[in-house]
């Protein structure tokens, strides 16, 4: 089975950590091109959102906590964060321009469906920004029959932790499964390390390495009959 | 008008030699130059798609070998090239399997689809007419043969022929020259009669078999012809007669037959005698069958002109299952292991002596080299040999075409006696004739057909070797009553672009529905654009009435034109190239676009007052901003517009990968850029189109991408059933179809062939030059 469909690697980042009440503020993606296995050029896509308590209520006072880990990682105070924030555009907006970038890279195919949509992957993406992406499907009509999103391949997921998992799952040098303790031990560098679309190439790039190193074994693995007593 | 000249002696009138769309021809046979050279070499190189008859993959290679060079040679290549054909929607029958209900099943699968994956499956069922059972048998190949005339034919498998039980209807659409297997031998669709009885694969899967529980009726239908065995009356309801005891004591087969109402009175008042009967039985019975079943033909109506496939099948089972009848196979006929196509080529360009059995045979296999290809010749022996006049000649056409042996032995007679009379062959000698004439009856066909197909052919090729650009404009416009429209547009495109015709993307303001030769350009049709149906095109004709499109910028086609119409045309026209006459991206074109939809209809009337005014879009937002009574939520929806545009979160560049998947959606296949372009090829040293000129024959560096692979096995060679591969390859110049993988490169390079790769392959020329044999392969950078 040859997979034309093309591989977007996403990545949210977020007013808070529980992904069935947060509000993303960015959303950055590459596309992945599925048979040369590189990044599509010039496929980026980064955009802002305004969070919707924001949106809602201009006075809304955030955690500290969240407003801290923002802070440190833009480098600047808490203040400008929220400020920012606020200059972000709508939701809707963004969302919409997002849904247009996925539908530009459809698989070439007789009938644009869901089944020509691009494959989603990232780190953590199960657990996490996939619950956001079907609630904001939810919310703007952006669902199939099964009440799921409708903008990404139905079927497939491809989940960098995973991947992570299924190779480190019995070495003890990996610390955790963070994308930070990845990184440091891939020897990735982290200037610049939680900004969606840093991590999301970050991401791509992990990915596009294991998908390699998959398919030169797996030419070399004789898989078939394989289980044939 | 001005008479122009071409090099090969053909002249025309015609405005303006640069542009051939006005020309003075008269597609008349005695107008036209028999002899041309560019028509002649044109049908040989095997360049012809869109050429009548010779467009399939299989008449292409034929004309390629055989290389005609006057109307009486394609005429004869016309009539050993026309076996029947199916439709390419029918199910042939795979295989068989057991169904977890424990009944056996047929696994099915369309002959289009069997064409497509000839790979996937070296084994059908077939019908061995010997031992009366379904069997697997060897495909040799499936063969695609353009277009032809299809008709629909209804079997009924029911005592009452006209009972409309769906359950008990078999559906088969085939060309009447197709042969089927009736209770009498093989025969053409066109010669069977509806009433006569042909055999169909007995559906054993749907329901449980109730022998013995069926009335004597029906087991009267299954084992005799349906008609009255003393005077062959079938035109009303026949009566089943119980020869000894009645209905309550013996229901068995054999005391069952068949009588009209008056032969049934006579016998059952006793003027007619069992003897009699069981002579007469026996002769109405029809031949055994275990897996079959013996239908009714109810009716045969034309469904009109369908894209038409066949399947040829390996020795001795010449026959297949389609949609559930037993259908001959291919009708190619084998001499000396070589089929007579091959004999007829072999023996025109030189390969093989001509031999015609008898010196007083030459004058009539004179003109095809000693092979029986038509109908007229066998009449024209019998003439000769035998003393037949024209009567009886048609007689022994007649007789062996339908194959009864009763007329066959009495025509064998004469002819034999007409032999010993003439005395110009030995007996001997005429019985070997008569065997050959009897044989060829399986292929040979009428040479007037023939010849007229053959002048059709020849007009067809005359136009594209003389104003391709008007034969490829007025066949891309019928390509959409192709039942895959973009699969034939993008056979043509690529076609026309080995001609150095380019085919140009669709323009706005042309206004053109469908494709149009114009400025000596062939250009796109607005209603080609999948998502652009009729309704669209004749609003954007209301919306464009008054309106010159050249004068238009960017934001007049987009308010003024574009949101008239519906997102998905809109989308269409941009991403197919239609509104490229205005200097910028598409993909920016889209961006705006999606922008300007989340406008309310104020606004844009707004907007539309203004244009002339507005730079862009952004200035034309910003203006939005200061208009009366704008609410603090539109004005910051406004806001974030304007700052997108300034700001785009993703790049706005066109790239041509983007464009080539676009245009190959919408259009069928990629005009303006080619995957291709992403790629770095620059090692290549030649392309599709030169290799098949170049006089080069080693180390050539070809680059494209994969559009198709046929693996099969090695038949010779040192370790022959080893896989090895064919592949299509596709550039902007053209494609290849034979770029060849043997076993060892096949199993060294297997992971990189899949459709859609861009690989480079490195090689040599193959012997016939049309190819290339591969040494290395690699994947393309970009």
């Amino acid at each position: 089975m040859i997979n034309y469909n093309k591989i977007c690697v996403f990545d949210f980042e977020t007013d808070g950590s529980d992904p069935s009440f947060c509000s993303p503020v960015q959303i950055a993606a590459v596309m992945i091109d599925p048979i040369q296995l590189e990044i599509i050029k010039d496929s980026e896509f980064n955009i802002n959102f305004k969070p919707e308590c924001l949106d809602q209520n201009e006075n809304f006072e955030y955690q500290t906590d969240i407003l801290d880990f923002h802070a440190k990682v833009k480098g600047t105070s808490k203040d400008n964060v929220l400020s920012e924030w606020k200059k972000y555009p709508k939701q809707e907006h963004s969302w919409t321009l997002f849904t247009n970038y996925l539908d530009k890279y459809h698989s070439r195919s007789s009938k644009k469906s869901q089944f020509s949509a691009p494959i989603a992957a990232g780190y953590n993406i199960n657990r996490f920004d996939l619950h956001i992406i079907d609630r904001l499907s939810k919310k703007y009509g952006n669902l199939n029959k099964e009440q799921r999103t409708n903008l990404f391949y139905p079927r497939d997921v491809i989940d960098g932790m995973n991947l992570i998992f299924y190779w480190f799952e019995s070495n003890g040098d990996l610390k955790s499964y963070t994308l930070d303790s990845v990184r440091d031990y891939f020897g990735i560098s982290k200037d610049g390390a939680h900004d969606a679309i840093k991590d999301v190439k970050d991401t791509a790039e992990i990915i596009i390495r294991f998908m390699k190193l998959h398919r030169n074994l797996s030419n070399k693995i004789q898989f078939k009959g394989s289980f044939v007593k | 008008m001005k008479q122009y000249q071409y090099s090969c002696g053909c002249g025309f009138k015609a405005d303006n030699a640069e542009d051939l769309t006005k020309i003075e021809f008269n597609p008349k046979i005695e107008n036209i130059n028999l002899d041309c050279y560019r028509t002649w070499s044109l049908i040989s190189d095997g360049n012809t798609k869109g050429v009548f008859q010779l467009e399939s993959r299989l008449g292409k290679s034929i004309a390629k070998k055989l290389k005609p060079e006057n109307i009486e040679q394609l005429s004869a290549l016309i009539a050993v090239l026309r076996p029947g054909c199916i439709s390419g929607d029918t199910k042939i029958s795979i295989s068989r399997y057991t169904h977890k209900d424990g009944r056996i099943r047929q696994k099915l699968i369309k002959i289009r689809d069997l064409y497509k994956k000839q790979n996937s499956f070296t084994t059908i069922l077939s019908y061995n007419e010997k031992t009366g059972t379904i069997i697997n048998n060897k495909v040799n190949s499936v063969i695609y043969n353009g277009q032809k005339e299809c008709f629909k034919v209804i079997f009924n498998t029911h005592s009452n022929m006209y009972a409309s039980n769906g359950r008990k209807q078999y559906r088969l659409e085939c060309t009447d020259d197709h042969q089927l297997l009736t209770s009498t031998g093989w025969k053409e669709l066109r010669h069977i009669q509806p009433g006569e009885r042909v055999l169909v694969n007995k559906r054993k899967h749907t329901r449980k078999s109730k022998l013995g529980k069926r009335s004597f009726r029906t087991k009267c239908y299954h084992t005799y012809e349906y008609k009255c065995i003393f005077c062959d009356w079938k035109a009303g309801s026949l009566d089943v007669n119980h020869i000894i005891e009645n209905r309550h004591h013996n229901n068995k087969p054999n005391n069952l037959c068949f009588l009209c109402p008056n032969h049934h009175r006579q016998f059952t008042e006793g003027s007619l005698n069992i003897k009699q009967v069981r002579a007469l039985q026996k002769k109405h019975k029809l031949p055994k069958t275990i897996d079959g079943k013996w239908a009714t033909i109810v009716d045969k109506v034309s469904v009109g002109i369908k894209d038409v496939y066949d399947i040829s099948m390996k020795t001795p089972h010449h026959n297949f299952i389609a949609g559930d009848v037993i259908v001959h196979n291919c009708l190619e006929a084998m001499r000396d292991g070589k089929s007579v196509t091959n004999h007829y080529i072999d023996k025109k360009n030189g390969l093989e002596s001509v031999d015609y059995f008898h010196p007083s045979l030459e004058p009539i296999l004179k003109n095809t080299y000693g092979e029986m290809i038509y109908q007229e010749q066998a009449m024209e022996i019998a003439k000769r040999i035998a003393g037949f006049n024209l009567q009886e000649a048609d007689m022994l056409r007649k007789a062996i075409g339908k194959k009864k042996p009763e007329e066959m032995a009495k025509v064998k007679q004469r002819f034999l006696e007409g032999a010993k009379q003439l005395d110009i062959i030995s007996e001997q000698d005429a019985e070997q004739i008569f065997g050959w004439i009897e044989k060829s009856q399986r292929y040979s066909f009428n040479k007037s057909h023939s010849v007229s197909y053959a002048i059709n052919a020849y007009l067809s090729a005359y136009t594209k070797a003389h104003f391709p650009k008007i034969f490829f404009a007025s066949y891309l416009r019928f390509a959409k009553d192709k039942i895959d429209p973009q699969e034939e547009i993008k056979a043509l495109v690529q076609n026309a672009n080995e001609m150095d015709i380019t085919i140009h993307t669709p323009d706005l303001r042309n206004l053109n529905k469908l494709f149009i030769l114009k400025n000596n350009k062939i250009y796109f049709g607005l209603t080609d654009i999948k998502g652009v149906g009729d309704s669209v095109f004749d609003k954007l004709k209301d919306i464009c009435a008054n309106i010159n499109l050249s004068d238009l910028n960017w934001l007049q086609v987009l308010f003024l034109v574009l949101d008239k119409i519906n997102s998905t045309a809109a989308k269409g026209l941009i991403q197919s190239g239609s509104i490229s006459f205005i200097n910028k991206s598409r993909n920016s074109m889209m961006f705006e676009y999606g922008l300007i939809s989340g406008l309310t209809k104020k606004e844009k009337e707004h907007l539309i007052n203004g244009l002339n005014d507005f730079k862009d879009l952004g200035s034309g937002l910003m203006h939005i901003l200061n208009m009366p009574r704008v609410n603090k939520n539109r004005k910051q929806i406004i806001l974030d517009s304007i700052n997108t545009l300034n700001n785009p979160p993703y790049s706005l560049e066109d790239s041509p990968e983007w464009i080539a998947d676009c245009e190959d959606t919408l259009l069928g296949c990629s005009i303006t850029c080619s995957k291709l372009d992403m790629y770095d090829i620059s090692m290549t040293n030649i392309t599709c189109k030169e290799l098949k000129n170049t006089v080069l024959k080693d180390n050539l560096i070809l680059g494209g991408e994969i559009d198709f692979i046929n693996i099969t096995k090695t038949k010779t060679g040192k370790n022959p059933g080893q896989e090895m591969a064919f592949v299509t390859m596709t550039d902007t110049t053209g494609s290849i179809d034979s770029i060849i993988f043997f076993p060892e490169k096949y199993k060294e390079y297997k992971n990189l062939l899949f459709a859609n790769n861009i690989i480079i392959v490195k090689g040599t020329k193959t012997k016939t030059g049309d190819g290339l044999i591969v040494d290395k392969a690699y994947v393309a950078k970009t």
